[in-house]
């Protein structure tokens, strides 16, 4: 059983469902990541965590003990805020040491603790400045030491980088898990950036519209995401989806529906799809780096008119139109250092081992997705 | 092209600097209208009748300071002027104890009846206080207060509150919840996220609830003329009044007199004027 258990977990504001999470478990010293768009409930479940709000139903257990009825004080939470809410006519020490002050920690107590995180934060020359005369990142660090100083049982942070820019952001991004591979508190952390999710999390939980849509390592959400909606969200340039219609004729084999291209699918794939009577409709997912592409390549899938041509430095991405479909276009990784021209053909092939496929009817991967067994009840409990 | 882009240029400047002489032009004239009866006022109170009447104008020749300890131990000034300082001081006090936590509940605190009393609280603001002075009598007559200094006071403070409590309700309004829900995080109980965050924070609108109150009530004279009988009670406003009557052959010390009532309210304003701008734009522009 995990350390902090979120149970049923329902919340509604007036009647409106906001969070329908269902369970959750976090372990002991875990980074774990809410990510979603805005407004698909990452804060709310943040705050029902911190006791900021109760939810309608269900409940949140620390250590196995039920703590919907516990102020935020009482659960030992500490939480880092979007806006940072510094108070702003308290100078930095005093921001910082205001709770310890509230828990009447003897003052040298205090006036130690507050240096120590103080140095670690290496905010020690800013703790007699108000927080309006202080960077944004300057402000950052002073949240994440009010959070740090109460050696709490666990950080909650709310988008605490969203208001830097962006290269601070990543380099606080880093300072944070450093902090964490060093305190190993268990963090709580929210962001709606899947980039900033990947690096950082050591488990990533994906919401959308309140629910779970998936939980997981970066790397096994990014390789099997269990629904086109994950699939989508994870990765930058986004994942190409192609429609396509399953040929009749021949066993596991794909048509792209817009035209005469034809793939062959990975044996366990075709396999499984033929067994259990899948529909006669996919949709096939392919991230751009899988996509290999040139102006010759090895055994190509088809041909393609380049669109667009984007240079980013590191890596290039081509934007391109398949011929012979109508419309269906891909983007694919680059690799020659030489750019495309807009106009150009290149050849391209998909690799057979990264493809994913969703079923158009319900978004849901129709390989080996934990979520799809439960739905359809053992019809498809052999896809492994 | 350039020569144009000077000519240019050089027209959009002109007009800015017409316009910039415009204003302060009126400015000017607009002070000197404010400025000059207490000028006046000021200049005649270090003359005789005799000076006054010959030279009305004019510098005094030979300045007669002897007017203000006249009208301050004869006239009663110096009495008035203690009463005034006790009623302002209580009542403003009073206001500033109390504007804050009734703007913070109504900003921040849910509970039923919220709206009604802030509505009710904002009709206040639209009452005038000679519409009530009659009922306003006879209760403090059967509370036994009138003639007292709590006649003036809770009436002043019943009278001050509703404007007060609007400009810190709306300062209250701006401030971010996040600040809360972070007390609330750092443990503190409502009363220490009043005292210790929400009271600090809400300091300049304050003040401008402070000097407002203080300038309004130190001016106040409808009360003090209805509901104070005893002369040893009156407020300078008041005693300017008898003053006037007593004095009528004597306009040097009646001018000394005005300019000594006058004064705290000319000093609060010369050494506050930009925080009670700042508070005058922020509880008029505030959203209600
Ligand atoms: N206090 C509230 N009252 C009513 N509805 C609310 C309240 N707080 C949140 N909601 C609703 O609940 C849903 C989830 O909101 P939440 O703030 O948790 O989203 P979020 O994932 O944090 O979004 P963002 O990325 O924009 O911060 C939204 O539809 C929102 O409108
Ligand atoms: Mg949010």
């Amino acid at each position: 059983m995990g350390n902090l258990v979120l149970r049923n977990i329902v919340k509604k504001f007036n009647d409106s469902m906001a969070v329908d999470i269902g369970s959750l478990e976090i372990d002991e010293g875990e980074f774990i990541v809410l990510l979603g768009p805005s407004g698909c409930g990452k804060t709310t479940t943040l705050r029902l965590i911190a006791g900021l709000e109760s939810p309608t139903e269900g409940e949140i257990l620390f250590n196995g003990q039920v703590v919907n009825a516990l102020s935020p004080k009482e659960r030992n939470i500490a939480m880092v805020f979007q806006d940072y809410a510094l108070y702003p006519h308290m100078r930095v020490y005093e921001n910082i040491a205001l709770n310890l002050r509230v828990d009447r920690v003897p003052r040298d107590e205090i006036d130690r603790r507050v240096r120590e995180v103080a140095g670690l934060l290496n905010i020690g020359h800013l703790l007699g400045r108000k927080p309006r005369a202080m960077s944004g990142g300057q402000q950052q660090r002073v949240a994440l030491g009010r959070a740090i100083v109460r050696n709490p049982k666990y950080f909650l942070m709310d988008e605490p980088l969203s208001n830097l820019d962006a290269k601070l952001r990543l380099t606080m991004r880093s300072e944070i898990k450093k902090l964490h591979n060093r305190l190993g508190t268990t963090t709580i952390y929210v962001t709606h950036d899947q980039e900033e999710a990947m690096v950082i999390a050591d488990r990533i939980v994906i919401l959308k519209d309140g629910r779970i849509q998936q939980a997981g390592s970066p790397r096994e959400i990014y390789e099997h995401p269990q629904s086109r909606f994950v699939a989508n969200f994870i990765g930058s340039p986004e994942m190409n989806f192609l429609n396509c219609r399953v040929d009749p004729a021949e066993k596991g084999a794909l048509l792209l529906l817009t035209g005469g291209l034809r793939l062959l699918l990975p044996p366990d794939g075709a396999e499984a799809m033929a067994r259990a009577n899948l529909p006669r409709e996919a949709i096939l997912g392919i991230r751009p780096k899988n996509v290999k592409t040139g102006y010759q390549v090895e055994n190509p899938d088809g041909v393609g008119e380049v669109a667009f041509f984007e240079r980013l430095g590191e890596v290039n991405y081509v934007h391109f139109n398949i011929l012979g479909t109508s419309g269906a276009s891909l983007i694919a990784r680059w690799d020659a250092d030489d750019g495309a021209t807009p106009g150009d053909q290149v050849q391209f092939r998909l690799d057979r081992t990264r493809i994913h496929l969703f079923d158009p009817a319900d978004d849901l991967s129709l390989l080996g997705n934990a979520l799809r067994q439960n739905r359809s009840a053992g019809s498809l409990a052999a896809i492994g | 092209m350039t020569g144009d882009l000077y000519a240019l240029e050089f027209k959009k400047r002109r007009q800015r600097l017409l316009k910039r002489l415009a204003l302060y032009a009126a400015l000017i004239l607009y002070a000197f209208f404010i400025i000059y009866p207490i000028f006046w006022v000021g200049v005649n109170s270090l003359k005789d009748n005799q000076e006054i009447f010959t030279r009305p104008w004019g510098l005094p020749a030979d300045p007669k300071w002897g007017n203000y300890r006249e009208a301050w131990a004869d006239g009663n000034i110096g009495g008035a002027f203690k009463n005034s300082v006790i009623v302002t001081g209580t009542s403003v006090l009073a206001i500033a104890l109390m504007a804050p936590m009734a703007g913070y509940a109504l900003a921040r605190l849910r509970f039923t009846g919220q709206k009604a009393i802030f509505y009710l609280f904002l009709s206040g603001m639209f009452i005038a206080p000679i519409t009530g002075l009659i009922p306003l009598l006879k209760l403090l007559r059967n509370l036994g207060l009138v003639n007292s200094y709590w006649a003036l006071i809770l009436p002043n403070v019943a009278y001050g509150l509703p404007l007060s409590v609007f400009i810190v309700r709306s300062f209250f309004v701006g401030i971010p919840k996040s600040i809360e829900d972070a007390t609330r995080v750092d443990g503190l109980s409502s009363w220490q996220t009043y005292w210790m965050i929400m009271l600090p924070m809400a300091l300049p609108a304050l003040y401008t609830v402070i000097i407002l109150q203080t300038v309004y009530i130190w001016n106040e004279f409808l009360f003090a003329l209805v509901l104070i009988r005893t002369p040893d009670l009156f407020t300078l406003p008041r005693a300017l009044v008898t003053f006037k009557g007593t004095f009528i052959t004597s306009f040097g010390p009646l001018n000394a007199a005005v300019i000594l009532s006058a004064v705290p309210t000319i000093i609060l304003y010369s050494i506050f004027s930009d925080k009670i701008r700042r508070g005058m734009s922020m509880g008029f522009s505030a959203k209600g």
